[in-house]
This record gives C-alpha cells, sequence and structure tokens, in this order.
C-alpha cells in the first residue's frame, strides 16, 4: 500500500554570517528511510519535535520531493502524480483547518464532491454514512466558526473522508483536545477503520493515542528509523525497569540476592525489575520461594519507554 | 467541453460561498461598507477633477476625462482581483505551510487559491467604476459607435485580466524570499496611483517603467480610443492591445509559479 526504500531528504538553510553575506546549509531531515504499511494497518507514527515525521508524511501524501528513493503509494508515485494521488488519500492535519469558516459543514463537503467529482448517489451514501458515524447532525446547521474543537475536528475528519479514500494521513489530530474529546476522536477513528478498512497513519506527541488505537507503532528520531513494530514489543525492546509489589504471607520472605531496588514494609515488598535485560525469572523464582498473597505489576509509563528510545539514537 | 463546465460550476459554487460567506461574517455591515468605500472613491474623484480643473487640462485630458481614466483603472482593478486576495499573504501560505492543504488534491493549486477567496466587495467598485465612466461620457457629450461600445467592454475585461496579472506576477518571489508583501503590495497598489493621470505627463524613464509593467495597457491606450483623444486610425488597436499583453503577463505569472512551487519545501516540523 505505502512503500517507501531509502528515502532521504534534507532542507536548506540560509545562516547569515554578516550582513550581506550568508551560507548555505543541509540540514538532513530524514536519512535513508524504508517501510512498508499494509492495506488496513493503523500506524503511529512517533518521534520528538523537528525529527522528520512531518516531512516523511508530506513526502508521501505528495507535498514535498524526496530527495532519494522512491515512494510508491497504491502503486503511484505521490509527487508526481500527485492529482491521481490526491484521490487515493485523505488528509488531515491537526493544526489546520480546510473548512469554510464562515458557512456550514454541508457548503465544504459539497464543494469538495465537486472538486473529486463524486458521483451523486456515491455521495449520498457515503454523506449519511458520515453524518451517522461522526454524529454530523448534532452541528449540521451551524456555521464552522461556532463549534467547539471537539465538533470541529469531526467535521474535518468528514471532509478528509468524504472521497471515500483508502489511506488517511492523520497529523496530530488529537493536538489541543481535553481528555473527553481525545477519547471520542480515538474511538470515532477506530470505528471508521472497521467499517472502511482504510490505512490510517497518524503522528501524535499524545502515545496515549497510539496505545489505544494503532496495531503498529514507528519511531523516528534524527531522521531515522530506531523502531518498527507493535507497542508490545515497544515496551519490552526498551531497557525500562517495571515495579513489582507483592503481598507475601510472612514477614521475612525469602529474597533472591539479584533483585534491585527492594524496599520492605512489613508484609509488603516493592522492587524493579527489568524484563529487557532478561530479569523476569528473576520474578518468577520470587514468587515460587514464598507464599504470595498479592501482586500488583506496573509497567514503566510510555512517556519514559519513548524517551529512552530518542535519547538512544541521538548518542 | 466537459472540462469547462466544471470548472464553471467549480467557480459559481465558489462565488456562491463566498458571497454567503461575507454576508454571514459581515451582516449589515456590509452594506455600510460597500457604501463608505464608494464614498471614499468619490471624494477622489472630487480631488481629481478640482485639481485638474485648476489646470485646465493635465497631458490633454480634461478633468473629467481624467475621471474617466480614473475609474477604467479602478473597475479593472476590481474586476482583476476578484481571485486574487490569497496571494497578498503568500507569506502564510508558504512559510506557515499553509499550501500544503491545496497540493492533496486532485485540483490544481492554483485554481483552488483563486476560487477560495473571491473578493465579493468589490461589487461596490464596479458599481461606481461602471456607473461614473458612463456619467463622464453623457456629461461630455460623447458618443460611442457599436463598435466602441463593445471595446469598452473588451476594454474592461481584457483590463481585469492584465491587472489581475499584474498583480500576480512577483507573489511567487516569496517561494525565494519567504516574504514578498511588501514589493507585490507596492505593484499591486501603489502604482494604481500612477496610472489615475495621463502616462503622458510623465518623464520618458517613468513612462517606460509604465510600459514595461504594462500598466499604460490598462487604461491610457484605451482611454485614447474611447475618448476619441487620437487622430490615428490605429487607435482601436491600442485597445484590442491589452488582451494578449494581459495573456502575456499571466502567462509568465503561471510559469514564475510553477518554478517556484518545485523549490517549496514547505514548513518543517
Amino acid at each position: 500500500m505505502i512503500e517507501l526504500s531509502h528515502v532521504s531528504k534534507s532542507y536548506k538553510i540560509q545562516k547569515k554570517t554578516g550582513w550581506f553575506r550568508s551560507e548555505t546549509q543541509m540540514k538532513c531531515a530524514v536519512k535513508d528511510v524504508s517501510l512498508s504499511i499494509g492495506r488496513g494497518e493503523i500506524v503511529g507514527y512517533i518521534g520528538p519535535n523537528g525529527s522528520g515525521k512531518s516531512t516523511t508524511i508530506k513526502m508521501m501524501s505528495g507535498i514535498l520531493l524526496p530527495d532519494e528513493g522512491t515512494i510508491r503509494v497504491n502503486g503511484v508515485d505521490p509527487f508526481y502524480q500527485r492529482k491521481q494521488n490526491g484521490r487515493n488519500i485523505g488528509v488531515l492535519f491537526g493544526q489546520r483547518s480546510q473548512l469554510w469558516w464562515h458557512l456550514k459543514l454541508e457548503d465544504t463537503l459539497n464543494l469538495l464532491r465537486h472538486m473529486y467529482d463524486i458521483p451523486d448517489a456515491q455521495y449520498a451514501a457515503r454523506l449519511s454514512m458520515l453524518r451517522k458515524t461522526l454524529s454530523l447532525d448534532e452541528f449540521w446547521g451551524q456555521p464552522i466558526r461556532q463549534l467547539s474543537l471537539g465538533q470541529r475536528m469531526r467535521g474535518e475528519l468528514a471532509a478528509a473522508l468524504i472521497h471515500s479514500p483508502s489511506i488517511l494521513y492523520l497529523d496530530e489530530p488529537t493536538i489541543g483536545m481535553d481528555v473527553i474529546v481525545k477519547e471520542s476522536i480515538r474511538d470515532l477513528l477506530k470505528l471508521i477503520h472497521q467499517r472502511d478498512g482504510i490505512t490510517i497513519l497518524l503522528t501524535t506527541h499524545d502515545l496515549e493515542d497510539v496505545e489505544r488505537i494503532c496495531s503498529r507503532v514507528i519511531v523516528i528520531s534524527h531522521g531515522q528509523l530506531c523502531f518498527d513494530g507493535s507497542m508490545a514489543r515497544l515496551r519490552e525492546q526498551c531497557a525500562s525497569d517495571s515495579t513489582v509489589t507483592i503481598l507475601f504471607a510472612s514477614e521475612t520472605p525469602e529474597l533472591p540476592d539479584q533483585l534491585r531496588n527492594v524496599k520492605k514494609e512489613g508484609k509488603r515488598v516493592t522492587f524493579t525489575i527489568n524484563r529487557a535485560m532478561g530479569e523476569s525469572p528473576l520474578l518468577a523464582e520470587t514468587i515460587s520461594r514464598n507464599i504470595v498473597r498479592d501482586i500488583a505489576i506496573s509497567e514503566p509509563p510510555v512517556e519514559n519507554v519513548i524517551r529512552d528510545l530518542y535519547e538512544g539514537v541521538g548518542q | 467541453m466537459k472540462r469547462l463546465k466544471w470548472f464553471f460550476k467549480l467557480c459559481s459554487m465558489s462565488l456562491s460561498m463566498c458571497w454567503r460567506g461575507y454576508i454571514s461574517y459581515m451582516g449589515w455591515s456590509a452594506l455600510v461598507h460597500g457604501i463608505g468605500l464608494m464614498i471614499g472613491y468619490l471624494g477622489e474623484y472630487v480631488v481629481l477633477y478640482t485639481m485638474i480643473r485648476n489646470f485646465n487640462t493635465l497631458g490633454g485630458f480634461s478633468g473629467l476625462e481624467v475621471c474617466f481614466l480614473y475609474a477604467l483603472g479602478l473597475t479593472t482593478y476590481a474586476l482583476g482581483n476578484v481571485h486574487t486576495r490569497k496571494f497578498w499573504r503568500m507569506d502564510e501560505l508558504v512559510l506557515r505551510g499553509r499550501l500544503d492543504m491545496y497540493l492533496v488534491r486532485p485540483v490544481s493549486p492554483l485554481l483552488q487559491l483563486f476560487t477560495e477567496d473571491l473578493q465579493v466587495g468589490y461589487l461596490s467598485h464596479l458599481i461606481l467604476g461602471v456607473g461614473s465612466m458612463l456619467l463622464v461620457k453623457h456629461m461630455t457629450g460623447l458618443t460611442w459607435s457599436a463598435v466602441q461600445w463593445l471595446l469598452f467592454v473588451y476594454a474592461l475585461l481584457a483590463g481585469g485580466m492584465l491587472m489581475g496579472g499584474i498583480s500576480l506576477l512577483l507573489t511567487p518571489l516569496s517561494f525565494w524570499w519567504g516574504e514578498s508583501g511588501a514589493v507585490t503590495w507596492l505593484v499591486r497598489h501603489d502604482v494604481r496611483y500612477a496610472i489615475r493621470y495621463p502616462v503622458t505627463i510623465y518623464p520618458k524613464l517613468l513612462r517606460g517603467l509604465l510600459l514595461v509593467l504594462p500598466y499604460a495597457f490598462v487604461n491610457y491606450y484605451p482611454c485614447l480610443y474611447l475618448l476619441n483623444k487620437s487622430d490615428s486610425p490605429f487607435a482601436a488597436g491600442y485597445v484590442l492591445l491589452t488582451l494578449p499583453v494581459g495573456i502575456l503577463v499571466n502567462i509568465v505569472f503561471v510559469l514564475f509559479w510553477r518554478v517556484g512551487l518545485k523549490r517549496y519545501s514547505s514548513a518543517g516540523g
């Protein structure tokens, strides 16, 4: 569906060195990135600011031309066959609106119908589906400028999906939203994915988005891919500690010597293990040697996992 | 043919949306704004007319004739800039990456930019401009042949095309400089003040400039013919020349835009 092979992209940066003189420097935004996304996948594409996320999405959607490497989206070169590519993809920029500010959503959708040459019957069916799924009737008669952020984002989604694209790019779709609205947008994305079987690629800084909706996560840092896999594997791979709390039957449990950060509080003992470093057997050993009343394992916050990953590549 | 029908449908949809957006946003103040603009421009006529009455004539033009010249400039400006608003803030598009949105749709980005912000408020310019030209014609007792009427309409449309082209011509500079507002403002707006007077009053160098940035074709040459100021048998040719010059300027703009768009690297993130 989406194929990138050895894609690189640099920007020219003018650096002032004097009153009139300036030096041109090349800043590498994306370096030798290869990846492949199959039909119907939901992929979270994450990385710190300036890591090359947006650059990659812009190359995939035909806005930018890569310096090196090739990109195929549905078998089409997104830059040179921009118009053809435009029919296959829907794009939502979380920080920009494509809706007509002073008019109702219906007006924008109607204009898009004309731009994409959507046949009447198809448009009617699609529109009624989107109205139901995205609960558009709630604000159907209001101009966009009167909508809340959550409502507007539903409108943006409708505009990005009205031409039934097979791929949806979302650039920070939940930015600036409160927890409840974020949650509803996530649910909607999942619902649309189920209904349409659409391929979704989303960038975000909120890892909750990725955890909740993505089956696969790709991490980019300093222009290079540093992880590609499931969220569970991401956790495993990163050397972050999990905290284990066990309530033992006795006040003097038998503990292996290698346990780290042990804190005792009567029958309650807290320690840390690191799965990535093969410490899981230690936990098993601790449990098998004692009578255990209760056990709680708290995973490292996913932010820590990601931070480790980002920093790992930078070194 | 189908493509042409599609194009006109797009234009009419956009026009309707821009109009409704304008009314919804401005409400009754749209009317007040329109009337206010007209009063402002009427003031300009009074100043021009009074000034030239003191000189008797200016570059061979009487006070009323200069008003006609001015009105032709105003009308073609309004006609020609109906679709150029998005380009006045090219820095928004280029530096902030707002252009991205137009590049992911299966329609030419230029066409989208042209139709997204049509200046329906220019209706007041048109009413005033055409109205005052007809008034001057009546007051000076000018009589037009059928051909002259035809060429009057032609001069408005072709002049509009030329004015629009001139407004757009330098905007792709933004792709290199990021900001081009100052230069394009100068070309679009300030030079417009120069062509309210007959170009013959200017020193040669300046006159040359008004020919190079082909402002003289917008109103001066058409006026020579429409006001019967020229004895030349080729006077009608001056008017006819406006269209080819207009087309040329627009073609140069489109080519310049295409080169710029290739450079467009959008706002990184």
